[in-house]
């Protein structure tokens, strides 16, 4: 079974992001930029699957600038086999339905048994593009997974929702979005990143999909949050209580 | 708080721009490791020195290592650290492909070796000194020993350790006792007590393989009847697995001041089973070859543990709110300024900062010329590569350590008060750092190295390969423009360099105590002159990238405003050093021994 | 009159290795000499035999002709057809073969010839000179002596004089001055006994310390490292010094020296059966001029071998163990260290000297003879009685007087005492009379050895010294490691001009060294190559531009007085002398292409000046500059003071003194000669061929790459030279001072010392001593 695995370059969550000053985005020159952790996940519970023995190919695929190839490169050297980049100009703004139907065209190319992607994305936390994929391709979903298991024809993922924890079973082909505690990624060891290098990446354009990219949102604004004002410290639960009341949460 | 994360941009810099003409040539092994993929390499390093090595290196100074019937305990988290650092395949870094090590180049091994250490001084002595042992049983020891250490060593399944000193030598081995008796078998039975072997007993790997200096029976007395010895802790079976125990056993662990995660032991040696590595009575040439690559990974510690303390200082400096700006509030919303508004505490953060880049652009320079002695095709650059790396390596080792112990003062220093606690973390550096001043030889010993054995050998012929290059910067930038005060510092210093290198050599020739007096100056001098280029180079670089409008333009300029510092603030030390240099030895040896 | 105008011909028969050098060393002198030998065996050519040893010796390395013009002056004949023109010589020297009969039948018919009073002389090294002139008259007895050279003559400085009871001391007298005067040689009286003093005590020497490495199981390696250098023997160590005299000569001297010496003589206890050596000869291992000896290189494994002594096989050379500390410098010391060292050199010297010390009276008159002959005939750095004095008199006899030895006389008279000592700045030798003697040294000898027992100098630094030597002149001497030249040097000679200007008359630069300066200090100038020092370097080359001139333009006369080696700045500072007076084994040239450089002491210049004032040059500026090219771009060193005049070094007006004792003398003399009306000379001008005369050189350079003779580096140097040559970029309408040519010096030079292949030249010349042909 061959698993495809979308991965994005996003800004590096250890970054504190600092909004542009003409607030037109979030300003990225010079920052570190990493593999998106979620699907840092996914690639992960790709290589276990295939480690496991229910996949026998992994190949990553990247919707991005040509930096992404570095994104790509990185989920080589964890374990994935092969990568795709299908490039888009640098500082253009791809929108999850770009991303989902340049995946689906992908997928069509590819056959995986299973897709697996992060359940969102840190920069803009859309966390839409996995479930416009299932549609597009007609295929069963597993989202927020936080374990896979592969049954012969079909794949268990458990699933963290609001109230607990749902399982359901898919048949394969599917798509399945990764959560938090699916899993913890390994390290790259140095002989992997070193094999990386000739492992095969394939560069396309959208346009070889017949994808049109164009946005159809508009950003209006990008502001930082609020700074919270500072908070203050109560002795007891009474004067908190009173405290709250006086302010109208309570 | 300990903040780490690695200098990856200053570490490319080093790597990637500053020596695009370091006078060795392209060589074939660089043109292999391409920028692509020494950026994954040192990403991913910097990731698990951050995310793994950091965590540790706190919890590991408190714990400490415990030895219970005679099995050392290193701190909790080590062992599985070190399972996935040698799982990584970083143990085998620098290491020959032929015994399955990844042959990445020196110049991007030396950069990790920097991040291990920044990470964690205590948890990066472990495998390196195996790393070292490494070396000296590849260059010396017989094919069966290689094909049977070697593997297990570079994969990090086996650790390794370099046994010297004894209660009664450390700095005069010449004086060692340890025994070796040859055996029907062709191996050897070794008795002796041995002190201060660090990683010479632990928890971390199946084996240890000791690297033990002993004299035979028939050895001359003195320096030239010392052998090296290879002595296991298990003897290895038929199938290379670790077999019965070899008489070797740690009798105790030393307290120490720091480090304290790394097992510093007492080692006896009871006719326990070893093998000659190299030819009899030829041991300290061994020794060497290992001794040589340590003293610069020692270096590469100091730079370490300064760039973490300079991490932490700015990380606190920027988080501690106190006092207003003497320039009037910089931050009027706060109830008062972070101290790094403070023109002091700036010289602070300032001169470590500077501390750490020279250090790093000189250590990038040796590291090239390590790759160069080893891979150029031509036997010239060779030679030079090597002359290169032999006078460099005293300056490396007692500069890096002497500036990193200034660093760790400053950075607490900056804390105040709270970098006297243990909370911080801090004193830790200062602690971790003070030892790497001491162990490989004392800077002491390096400057006389630096001057008893690398300034007047072959009528200087070491010097050449470090003062030709300085001098032909200076002469070709020596040009009216932005550069010209730097230049013309650095044509000062160097000036004070040239004078002092043929003082000393005059008066060393009549006098060894000249020498000697003028050694530790003279070291200093060297090094700061030394960094000075490196610094004047970065700046030339930062310059042009800057005029052609690269995108990094923030690295750059900061690039630019630290050179600027190091050559108004700290390269005027090099007239101090010049001025005791030329005061000569007089006043220090006229006070008689009886009047201390 | 003095031998030295009353011999004006000279005759040789014999014309072996030791006759046609005695031969070709007085035609060195440029006295005819007549060179006799029997008839050939076969062919037509009756005189082939001499013609046969003349042409081979042209091919000789090192050459015993000084100059090609040296070997014209001999003329071959026969003692068959050629006798009576043998008669008409004033000297005649017999070196046939070593056999009674044949030397008296020969005296017997020169006899017959010779007219009264013209000296015959024979270079027997063995047989009794009474026994030679048996059956002779009394004018031809009168008439004979023993002049007993050493091989080769040319270079061997020492020759042994037996004086019969009947010849004339005017006839030997003259041949005495002669071969001192004319030939270099420094005459040792010598008693009429049984190989003289040399050979006697040599080979005594030779068969014990052989012996004794036999009897004590040592290597030979280790033999030579103990007979060696701690007993200041030549580096060559005893097994190495037969291999370099020849293994087949042993038995030649033994047999020799058991025939003639008295019985009881120690030699006789040395003498036994050598099978070892016997086989070696017998196999073609007669020593370097064989197939090797007691050591050998072995080609194949480009590994030098050694004998086993105890097995006589070949084996893979072993360097000893070093010697315990302090033996290497203190005799004392070395002969009671423990185990073999000890044991071994005591051995050896404990015989060797006491043998020395009996034969004092008997060989020769004093002990001065005795050190004379075996430090110029052996090459020993101490003679007998210098060794024993390191060794302390006393201490040798008690420790032969304990093990039951005798103690010679001379010991006894010694008691504590040394045999020598300085008196009043004068040498002294302890006599068989028990008093002490001034060592007298012959007329017109002056020696700065014998001034400085004398005296302090008048200015000294750490490279050189400033001495009085009488009558108003005053020597300049350099003292630095291997007398290289530097800023001290420089120094000294800015601080000589006035103070000579002041208070004497002339200067000689003149020193006892080995050599007289192989140039700069390279080792010095590494260094600050290797730091970086232009500007200090280029300040030392400015520096001895200047002295040098200064030296020119004093207004007192200066003398170069070189002896061995003068290269470099060593040949620059004599071009800049008024005149030369040089001994004859003068070694000058200028070769500091062969590391790169170029002479920067003002040696282009000066030797431009040189050449285009010889009148065998075509006119116009080409022909000089192009000699000069050739001569400083292919390094070229004169092998004599004869070539030095042949190549322009020294003018024709410059002496040559034969013997290095009377150098500082014939110096002297020669300063004092000028100092009469003195005027320095008048600046040159130089019209020089400018950028057209230096492509013609550069061509010529080119033309020995495309042959492969010059490599790449070579054209570069060369052409800077040429640069210097042709005036820069002057051409000939410009005339150029000596400052220009100077600053074009510098120009050059500074260019070249910063060329890292200039830089691997010199290194590469200071670590093997060999030229790097990069």
């Amino acid at each position: 079974m061959k698993i495809l695995v979308p991965v994005k370059r996003v800004i590096d969550y250890n970054v504190k992001p600092r909004v542009k000053s003409d607030g037109s985005g979030v300003d990225l020159a010079n920052v570190k930029m990493s593999m998106n952790p979620f699907d840092e996940i996914a690639v992960e519970e790709a290589i276990r699957l295939k480690e496991k023995g229910a996949a026998s190919e992994i190949v990553a695929v990247s919707v991005g600038p040509a930096k992404a190839q570095e994104t790509l490169r990185t989920a080589l050297a964890m374990g994935a086999d092969r990568a795709v980049l299908v490039q888009v100009e640098d500082g253009a703004e791809v929108e999850p339905l770009a991303v989902a139907k340049i995946l689906k065209a992908v997928a069509d190319e590819e056959a995986p048994g299973l897709v697996i992607c992060g359940k969102q994305a840190i920069d803009d936390d859309s966390n839409q593009v996995g479930q416009m994929l299932a549609a597009l391709l007609g295929r069963p979903q597993g989202t927020f997974a936080s374990a896979v298991v592969v049954e012969g024809d079909a794949v268990v993922v458990t699933r963290e929702v609001d109230g607990g924890l749902e399982t359901v079973k898919l048949a394969l082909p599917a798509v399945v979005t990764t959560d938090l505690r699916l899993n913890e990624p390994r390290y790259a060891s140095l002989p992997n990143i070193m094999k990386a290098k000739s492992k095969p990446l394939a560069v396309k354009s959208p346009a070889d999909f017949g994808v049109d990219v164009t946005p159809r949102l508009k950003t209006l604004k990008v502001a930082e949050p609020p700074v919270r004002s500072a908070g203050i410290k109560v002795p007891d639960v009474d004067t908190l209580v009173a405290k709250l009341k006086e302010m109208g949460v309570a | 708080m300990q903040v780490y994360d690695a200098p990856l941009r200053d570490m490319r810099f080093v790597l990637n721009e500053l020596y695009s003409d370091d006078g060795f040539g392209a060589l074939p092994i660089h043109a292999e490791f391409t920028p692509d993929l020494t950026d994954a390499i040192l990403e991913e390093a910097a990731k698990f020195c951050r995310e793994v090595l950091l965590p540790l290196n706190r919890p590991g100074d408190e714990e400490g290592c415990h030895l219970e019937n005679g099995v050392v305990r290193t701190p909790a988290g080590f062992i599985e650290a070190y399972k996935a650092f040698a799982e990584g395949g970083w143990t085998s870094l620098a290491s020959s492909p032929e015994w399955g090590g990844q042959g990445v180049p020196e110049a991007v091994g030396k950069l990790v070796e920097e991040m291990i250490c920044s990470a964690n001084l205590s948890f990066g002595l472990y495998p390196g000194l195996t790393h070292g042992a490494v070396c000296a049983i590849e260059g010396h020891a017989s094919d069966a020993l290689k094909a049977a250490y070697l593997p297990k060593l570079v994969s990090g399944e086996w650790a390794g350790t370099m046994c010297l000193t004894e209660p009664h030598c450390g700095t005069d081995l010449g004086l060692l006792r340890t025994r070796a008796v040859p055996q029907d078998d062709g191996s050897y039975k070794v008795s002796g007590a041995k002190i201060f072997i660090s990683a010479g007993e632990h928890d971390l790997t199946g084996n240890i393989v000791h690297l033990v200096l002993a004299r035979l029976p028939d050895a001359p007395p003195g320096i030239k009847g010392i052998s090296l010895f290879l002595v296991p802790k298990f003897l290895p079976k038929e199938d290379g697995t670790p077999g019965p125990r070899n008489g070797v056993t740690c009798a105790a662990i030393e307290h120490k001041m720091g480090l304290k995660a790394s097992a510093t032991c007492q080692m006896l040696f009871d006719n326990a089973t070893g093998w000659l590595v190299g030819e009899p009575h030829k041991g300290m040439a061994a020794m060497f070859t290992m001794m040589n690559a340590e003293r610069l990974s020692v270096g590469i510690q100091g730079l370490g543990v300064g760039e973490a303390a300079y991490q932490s200082a700015v990380w606190y400096a920027k988080d501690r709110l106190q006092g207003r700006s003497l320039a009037g509030a910089k931050y009027p919303d706060k109830p008062a300024d972070p101290i790094i508004v403070h023109p002091d505490v700036r010289r602070m953060l300032m001169t470590m900062r500077a501390y750490n880049e020279g250090c790093r652009a000189l250590s990038g320079w040796v590291a090239r010329a390590l790759d160069a002695e080893a891979h150029s095709p031509d036997p010239e650059v060779r030679k030079r590569a090597s002359d290169f790396v032999a006078l460099m390596t005293p300056v490396v080792k007692a500069l890096f350590t002497d500036l990193a112990s200034d660093s760790a003062n400053l950075a607490i220093q900056c804390y105040g008060g709270h970098g006297y606690i243990r909370e911080s973390g801090v004193e830790q550096y200062a602690r971790d750092a003070r030892i790497t001043m001491i162990y490989e030889g004392t800077n002491g010993v390096q400057a006389l190295d630096l001057v008893g054995r690398k300034l007047g050998a072959n009528m200087g012929r070491y010097l050449r390969s470090f003062f030709h290059p300085v001098s032909q910067f200076i002469e070709e930038n020596n040009v009216d423009g932005p550069m010209k005060p730097m230049v013309e510092g650095l044509a000062r210093a160097f000036g004070a360099l040239q004078l002092s290198t043929a003082t000393i050599a005059q008066r060393g020739m009549k006098d060894p105590e000249e020498a000697g007096a003028a050694s530790a100056d003279y070291l200093r001098l060297l090094g700061l002159v030394a960094m000075g280029y490196c610094f004047a180079k970065s700046t030339k670089i930062a310059g042009l990238k800057l005029f052609f409008g690269a995108e990094d333009k923030a690295f750059y300029d900061a690039k630019i405003k630290t050179a600027t510092y190091f050559f108004e603030r700290i390269l005027p030390q090099a007239t101090a050093s010049f001025l005791a240099i030329k005061a000569g030895k007089t006043s220090m040896m006229a006070l008689a021994d009886d009047a201390f | 009159m003095s031998g030295a105008d009353a011999i004006r011909k000279v005759c040789v028969i014999g014309a072996g290795t030791m006759g046609a050098g005695i031969a070709a060393q007085v035609a060195n002198a440029g006295i005819p000499v007549l060179l006799l030998d029997i008839l050939p065996r076969e062919g037509d050519d009756r005189d082939a035999v001499a013609k046969g040893a003349v042409a081979k010796m042209l091919k000789t390395d090192p050459a015993p002709f000084m100059s090609k013009a040296a070997a014209k002056l001999v003329e071959t004949g026969n003692i068959e057809d050629h006798l009576d023109k043998a008669a008409e010589c004033d000297w005649i020297v017999e070196a046939i073969v070593e056999r009674l009969d044949i030397k008296q039948a020969l005296y017997a018919r020169l006899e017959a010839v010779k007219r009264p009073g013209t000296a015959v002389s024979s270079n027997t090294s063995t047989i009794p000179l009474n026994a030679l002139v048996d059956g002779r008259g009394e004018q031809f007895r009168k008439d004979f002596l023993i002049t007993h050279f050493f091989n080769p003559p040319r270079y061997m400085r020492l020759i042994e004089i037996v004086r019969g009871t009947e010849t004339d001391a005017g006839v030997a007298g003259r041949v005495e001055d002669f071969v001192d005067r004319m030939l270099g040689k420094r005459v040792v009286p010598t008693k009429d006994t049984p190989g003289f003093i040399a050979n006697r005590i040599g080979t005594y020497w030779l068969a014990v310390a052989v012996n004794a490495a036999i009897d004590q199981g040592l290597t030979i390696e280790e033999a030579d490292q103990i007979g060696g250098k701690p007993m200041g023997v030549p580096k060559t160590g005893i097994f190495g010094l037969i291999d370099l005299v020849g293994v087949d000569l042993m038995p030649l001297l033994t047999k020799s020296l058991t025939s003639t010496l008295p019985a009881g003589d120690p030699y006789f206890d040395t003498v036994r059966p050598m099978p070892m050596v016997d086989a070696m000869i017998a196999s073609g291992y007669t020593g370097r001029k064989g197939k090797g000896g007691f050591y050998a290189f072995d080609k194949a494994t480009k590994t030098k071998q050694s004998r086993d002594l105890a097995t006589g096989e070949f084996r893979a050379t072993i360097k000893p163990a070093p010697l315990p500390p302090g033996t290497e410098k203190d005799l004392a010391a070395l002969v009671s260290a423990p185990g073999k060292v000890g044991a071994y050199a005591w051995e050896v010297l404990g015989k060797v000297l006491g043998y020395a010390a009996d034969l004092v009276g008997v060989v020769a008159d004093d002990v001065v003879a005795i050190d004379d002959a075996m430090k110029l005939g052996y090459n020993w750095q101490y003679g007998p009685f210098e060794l024993i004095d390191r060794l302390g008199p006393g201490q040798l006899a008690a420790r032969l007087a304990a093990e039951g030895r005798k103690v010679p006389v001379i010991l006894q008279t010694a008691g504590e005492r040394p045999f020598y000592r300085v008196e009043e700045g004068k040498r002294q030798f302890l006599g068989t009379d028990g008093a002490y003697h001034d060592v007298v040294r012959p007329a017109g000898v002056l020696l700065l050895e014998d001034i400085k027992l004398a005296g302090k100098p008048i200015i000294k630094n750490g490279s050189a010294a400033l001495w009085d030597v009488g009558d108003g002149v005053v020597a300049l001497e350099f003292t630095g490691k291997m007398n290289a030249l530097d800023a001290d040097v420089m120094a000294l000679i800015g601080q000589t001009i006035p103070l000579v200007q002041e208070k004497y008359k002339a200067l000689v630069i003149y020193n006892e060294g080995s050599n007289f300066s192989a140039g700069a200090n390279l080792g010095l100038a590494m260094f600050a190559v290797n730091i970086a020092a232009w500007s200090e370097i280029e300040k030392l080359t400015k520096g001895g531009q200047d002295a040098y001139l200064a030296l020119k333009y004093a207004p007192f006369p200066v003398v170069g007085a070189p002896a061995g080696l003068a290269l470099g700045g060593g040949c620059e500072v004599l071009l800049h002398s008024d005149a030369i007076q040089a001994h004859a084994e003068s070694y000058i040239g200028l070769v500091e292409c062969g590391v790169g450089l170029i002479p920067g002491w003002g040696g282009c210049g000066e030797m431009i000046d040189r050449w285009r004032h010889n009148p065998m040059l075509p006119k116009g500026p080409m022909p000089a500059v192009a000699k000069v090219f050739e001569l400083i771009s292919t390094a070229t060193v004169a092998k004599s003071a004869a070539e030095a005049k042949e190549l322009g070094f020294l003018r024709p007006t410059d002496g040559v003194s034969m013997n290095r004792d009377r150098l500082l003398a014939d110096a002297k003399a020669r300063a004092l000669a000028l100092a009469e009306g003195y005027e320095p000379p008048q600046p040159p001008e130089f019209r020089l061929p400018g950028a057209g005369g230096k492509a013609a050189l550069t061509l010529a350079v080119k033309g020995f790459q495309a042959q492969g003779l010059a490599t790449p580096y070579d054209g570069v140097v060369a052409d800077a030279l040429a640069d210097i040559l042709t005036g820069g970029e002057a051409d000939l309408v410009d005339v150029l001072t000596e400052a220009d040519m100077r600053a074009l010096e510098r120009q050059s030079f500074m260019k070249l010392v910063r060329d890292p292949r200039s830089q691997a030249r010199v290194e590469h010349m200071l670590e093997t001593g060999k030229p790097l042909r990069n």
